[in-house]
């Protein structure tokens, strides 16, 4: 059988779908939707079949560090809790001890959000997409979805497979979207590979997208603050001396401005830094308040109707990168 | 009877298998008075007033076609948006050539332009691809095509969206706005890119508000209606009725589209179960009663529609062992199967039919299992329980479908358009080759119509084209046959996409064939489906439709 144009059939059917379901996101959205920071803030976690999203999803549920966190997967009986902390259970949701919920995808995601954001009995929603689910494509649907505000997508990769499936035409094309599409790449199992093995996924990460924020993971041991946006609420940094393996470190511009909004806007759209994530409120030179948020690649700077203080906090891996970005913001002072 | 008319025709094919054969069709107020020869019908001439139209003398007459499953109001708006890709890609229209280069598409979108009458309504297009057709488009390119029609391009790979001057202002952007993705020149011009999420939103939501505004629904239904009637259809029924704009507009776009003359076929709206459950909970039923009543026959409810299961091209169907080829390809999520008796008892208590969408083996095993459990609590004769697409079975499960007295409404066109494809990715050979096995349903006894879907999945709505695939079974590369003894006659093929289409919608005591009594829908083909090389049947070209007596073109 000749079949020369496999691949691009299979993509131009994963472009349809994904018109569409851009188009549809668009109009779900109320008109008065409000860029509130009330909304419930949403992260998506992508990654193929055995990269190590369970066993993050497990971590975060049993170390939430006092966050309610909802958590819709795709089979709630894979999650695997400890035994201790289950509490109700279907085979649709299992409620933990420590006020987590872990529940099912519905085939109306959108509905499904709404729900929770109305229901309002969680801080944070984490979304695990998987195989050949479009990042892109739900990302859409969340970011319209009344009261819900997309966090960031997060991307797991898996480096001891990550090779052969970039080697794979079919899961190649997966793999590259899911990548290019993700603010943080999690470059899970760090435990079980040497450092080598760890550099040269980090490398294939970085081919694929360029850019491209990347944290190693041992045992899946994250710490809340990085996967969702909600844990800084309010610029406080949850303690991560818990996890040895696993740190986190922060500097806060205080105070932070006065920046012109579109200037701080270039320097973030252009600019290398390697912060995890970034958040807090900043003034302009007429004394207009914004809020600014960070998520690997992405930003946003909004308007805001006075946030609590002037001052910003920056997270990343090591204490260089977060002193070259505040070293960066500062500068825009000076301009 | 006020006045009959008589349809003449070079040969009409009734479906009626007592009757199978004739060549004239007697016609008054919508309705069949008889069919044979203008002699054998004589007795009703010479009793009433008469005239004969003999405008498709040389034609062949068939029943009007009926595609039972379609979804013209959900995808009339998208099927609005060009297509700029690199490749083919099958459209209402037939297949859309692939642009090879940039000026290509440039070209292209001149065209559009210079055609556009209304400059307030955005030229939306897709499938832009600047790996290979040369580069990224930008601002001033398009500026150079129209600065007054705005133009909006979604490329597929990465997610990105190109927009012109206009399209800029209708957006609401400019040289001050502050947001992630907006892209711009090194002198800090907007350059007319938007990429990822919030930018694409962004960028969407006037194109959105366009397509989906005012009228927009109406537009749509015109559009596709249009599609549908050229290819010869003139019943078909709207699976997710409810989904777009919710159940009163969408019935009232159809209402006045029929009244205004815009949409010749007769329609069915098959409510789409979670989104009427949610609207209307205890109130159910009685809203579909109250629809009924409102109802004619051009516009009707009927019906009651699960979405159980995720799609055959997506590769997001469920199967049964030994599964997906890779796993890690396959994206099925779970459907809470354990209240779907409780869920689908109330209807199937009132007597409603069910159709419910299942296209992996695994999903048909749970859907015959619950409709075991429904027969099992409430037994029914007559029920009509429609599996809704049938893409991957085995003939054990079309047996067990005919014990439970279900059947099927089948899409055959992935035979053609994609197993081939999936053998390698996805599903494997023996599943693919054998997509859509009628030849078992047959062999089962389990009534079952052909249906295209349109166009929720990127293939042609055309019976025709769908009776030659089950007919031949021919793979994309156009020589292989998959699963030979999955083919169907020509005769039963064309009875799918007729009498039989009737019957899956519970209507063939007034549609899908040609019979004294039934209403006046016929389809008329340039040549004889019946006598043309089977291998031809996707070639004949449809010449008109007639709907309740009254020629549409």
């Amino acid at each position: 059988m000749s079949r020369p144009t496999e691949l691009r059939f299979e993509e131009l059917d994963s472009a349809w779908s994904r018109v569409i379901a851009t188009l549809s996101a668009s109009r779900q959205r109320d008109k008065a939707k409000s860029n509130d920071r009330a909304d419930l803030d949403v992260t998506l976690l992508t990654g193929f079949l055995g990269s190590g999203k369970t066993t993050i999803l497990r971590h975060i549920l049993e170390h939430p560090n006092g966050l309610k966190i909802a958590v819709v997967v795709n089979d709630v009986g894979g999650i695997e809790v400890d035994a201790h902390l289950v509490g109700e259970k279907t085979s649709g949701r299992i409620s933990l001890a420590n006020g987590c919920v872990c529940c099912a995808l519905a085939d109306d995601l959108s509905h499904q959000l709404e729900t929770l954001a109305r229901i309002g009995d969680c801080d944070v929603v984490i979304i695990e997409a998987s195989g050949v689910a479009d990042p892109i494509s739900i990302a859409h649907t969340i970011h319209e979805t009344n009261g819900c505000h997309l966090d960031g997508i997060v991307a797991v990769a898996d480096p001891i497979s990550l090779e052969e499936q970039f080697g794979n035409q079919h899961t190649a094309l997966l793999l590259r979207r899911q990548l290019q599409a993700a603010h943080l790449v999690l470059v899970s199992k760090a435990d079980l590979v040497n450092e080598h093995a760890r550099q040269s996924a980090s490398d294939l990460i970085a081919e694929a997208a360029p850019g491209s924020r990347i944290l190693s993971l041992e045992n899946g041991q994250i710490d809340v603050t990085v996967l969702c946006g909600a844990a800084d609420r309010g610029v406080s940094l949850t303690n991560s001396d818990n996890f040895s393996n696993f740190e986190v470190v922060s500097t806060v511009i205080s105070p932070a401005g006065p920046w012109d909004p579109r200037e701080l806007g270039k320097v973030l759209e252009h600019s290398k830094h390697q912060l995890l994530r970034a958040k807090g409120w900043f003034d302009d030179e007429h004394g207009s308040r914004y809020h600014l948020e960070v998520v690997g690649r992405r930003w946003s700077i909004e308007q805001s109707n006075g946030g609590p203080f002037q001052a910003l906090v920056l997270i990343g891996v090591n204490q260089a990168d977060v002193d070259a970005a505040a070293v960066t913001l500062r500068a825009i002072t000076k301009r | 009877m006020e006045h009959i008319t008589v349809y003449t025709a070079a040969h009409i094919h009734t479906m009626d298998q007592g009757r199978p054969d004739a060549s004239a069709v007697a016609v008054a107020d919508g309705r069949i008075v008889s069919v044979g020869s203008v002699e054998s019908i004589e007795p009703w001439l010479r009793r009433h007033p008469h005239s004969i139209d003999d405008r498709y003398s040389d034609k062949i007459l068939m029943p009007g076609f009926i595609d039972p499953h379609t979804h013209l109001r959900l995808s009339g708006t998208y099927m609005g948006l060009e297509y700029v890709g690199p490749i083919e890609s099958a459209a209402p229209d037939g297949l859309r050539k692939g642009l090879p280069t940039r000026d290509a598409v440039l070209n292209q979108l001149r065209a559009l332009a210079a055609e556009r009458s209304d400059p307030e309504i955005p030229i939306t297009a897709w499938g832009y691809d600047p790996a290979s057709q040369s580069g990224h488009l930008d601002r001033d390119m398009l500026d150079q095509i129209s600065d007054t029609v705005p133009i909006w391009v979604i490329a597929y790979a990465p997610h990105i969206i190109y927009a012109n001057s206009p399209m800029l202002d209708l957006i609401g952007v400019d040289d001050d706005s502050v947001g992630h993705g907006i892209g711009r020149y090194p002198d800090g011009r907007l350059n007319g890119w938007f990429v990822e999420t919030e930018a694409t939103a962004r960028a969407t939501r006037p194109v959105a508000d366009v397509v989906y505004g005012p009228g927009s629904g109406r537009a749509a239904i015109d559009r596709m209606g249009a599609v549908a009637k050229a290819a010869g259809v003139t019943t078909t029924a709207d699976l997710v009725w409810g989904m777009a704009d919710g159940f009163e507009p969408e019935w009232e776009d159809h209402e006045r589209a029929m009244a205004e003359g815009t949409l010749p076929l007769r329609m069915f709206m098959i409510p789409f179960e979670p989104k009427l459950v949610r609207e209307f909970g205890d109130d159910m039923l009685e809203f579909l009663a109250a629809k009924r009543g409102q109802g004619d026959d051009r516009l009707n409810t009927h019906g009651i529609k699960y979405v159980n299961d995720g799609s055959y091209p997506s590769m997001t169907l469920v199967m049964n062992e030994p599964g997906y080829l890779d796993e890690d390809t396959a994206h099925t999520g779970e459907v809470p199967w354990e209240n779907m008796v409780e869920r689908m008892l109330p209807f199937w208590k009132a007597g409603v039919q069910i159709h419910s969408h299942a296209n992996g083996d695994r999903t048909l095993d749970m859907t015959l299992d619950t409709l075991e459990a429904l027969q099992r609590i409430h037994p029914r004769f007559d029920h009509r329980f429609t599996i809704e697409h049938y893409c991957i079975s085995s003939p054990a499960q079309a047996k067990r479908l005919a014990a439970l007295g279900g059947q099927a409404s089948v899409n055959i066109y992935f035979v053609h358009f994609r197993a081939q494809l999936h053998s390698d990715h996805g599903f494997g050979p023996d599943r693919s080759e054998a997509t859509a096995r009628l030849g078992s349903l047959e062999r089962a006894g389990v009534p079952f119509a052909l249906h295209s879907d349109f166009n929720l999945v990127v293939t042609p709505l055309s019976p025709l084209l769908a009776a030659w695939c089950a007919v031949n079974r021919i793979g994309a590369d156009g020589e292989t046959v998959l699963a030979p003894g999955e083919r169907i006659s020509v005769d039963r093929a064309l009875r799918a996409i007729t009498i039989d289409a009737a019957y899956i919608l519970n209507r063939d005591d007034r549609l899908g064939s040609i019979e004294v009594g039934k209403y006046a829908d016929f389809t008329i083909l340039n040549d004889d489906p019946y006598q043309v090389d089977p291998q031809h049947l996707r070639d004949i070209e449809v010449h008109d439709t007639v709907l309740a007596g009254e020629p549409t073109n």
